[in-house]
């Protein structure tokens, strides 16, 4: 009987601690220290980021609706999970093949027009399933007359 | 930015189970055994002197899953292959989730349009070139 009754604690302390082993590695939880470490913070500078739960409203009501058309096209695409597990802080799309850009044909281009992106803003769409990112744009004209001299338009 | 850490699994997550859409099965009509080839891809894997050797992918079962499990993240511990357009002009997309900058669930796309060249084997490749990309630097 007292065999019995040692074993019965045995087996109970033994599921109590793999229930808590498997728990710990089932939801691992990113800590605010482990937020504010330097990778964090360089991607954090880098790419902007949209908060899922703001509701993205401006106080200019005619800039609000500009804002909410825009919003609007991009509904179609799902890249942002309605819902995640505790603990998760990013997730990324790769995509096959490999997303690139062709080869600019600047050689045989009368105008090559280069736009250099400002402080960029994300946002999400109005349903929520997409992220996207607006942002000023500078752009130069450059007209090509050749290879050899170009000459420029700023706007 | 690239940092390569960021493509390791979580090294205390242990076995993460794939489960695959049945639709797999039969969406290809030319690759019958889609299932299989992607199961072989990602097994491929398994058990070699990489870095995150104690992460080993296993069960591979078909079912079916709702729209909702083909746009959320799957449990963590998990990866789901399921038959979605990955959108972009891509045949295939898969989605890593991190925490802690490790990955902890994943969830592949395969467009459900496409039209597969049995010998190419575009089925193993791709499950081959994600798994690759998680267990490698």
């Amino acid at each position: 009987m007292q065999r019995l009754t040692y074993f019965l604690l045995l087996l109970v302390a033994g599921t109590i601690t793999l229930s808590a082993v498997r728990h710990e590695k089932s939801t691992p939880i990113a800590t605010p220290s482990q937020k504010n470490r330097d990778d964090y913070k360089k991607i954090n500078e880098r790419f902007p980021t949209a908060d899922y739960n703001d509701k993205q409203d401006l106080p200019d009501p005619e800039k609000n609706a500009k804002r909410k058309e825009k919003q609007n096209r991009y509904d179609d695409t799902e890249l942002v999970a309605s819902h995640v597990e505790p603990g998760v802080d990013e997730a990324a799309l790769f995509l096959e093949p490999h997303f690139t850009f062709p080869a600019l044909p600047v050689a045989e281009s009368e105008i090559v027009v280069v736009g250099t992106i400002g402080t960029a803003q994300a946002l999400l769409s109005e349903n929520k399933r997409n992220v996207l990112s607006e942002s000023p744009l500078l752009l130069r004209m450059h007209l090509n007359p050749g290879s050899r001299e170009w000459r420029r338009v700023q706007f | 930015m690239s940092n390569p850490l960021r493509n390791f699994w979580n090294a205390t997550i242990g076995s993460v189970t794939v489960e695959i859409d049945q639709m797999i099965a039969t969406q290809y009509l030319s690759v019958p055994d889609a299932a299989a080839r992607i199961e072989a891809g990602q097994r491929g894997w398994n058990g070699q002197d990489l870095c995150a050797t104690n992460v080993t992918f296993i069960g591979f079962g078909l079912r079916a899953f709702t729209e909702t499990e083909k746009t959320s993240q799957p449990p963590n511990g998990k990866v789901y292959w399921v038959v979605k357009d990955p959108q972009n002009g891509s045949y295939a997309g898969i989605v890593s989730y991190f925490s802690n900058n490790r990955v902890v669930a994943a969830r592949a796309m395969v467009h459900p349009g496409g039209t597969m060249d049995p010998t190419s084997d575009p089925l193993h490749l791709q499950s081959s070139r994600f798994t690759r990309n998680w267990t490698l630097i």
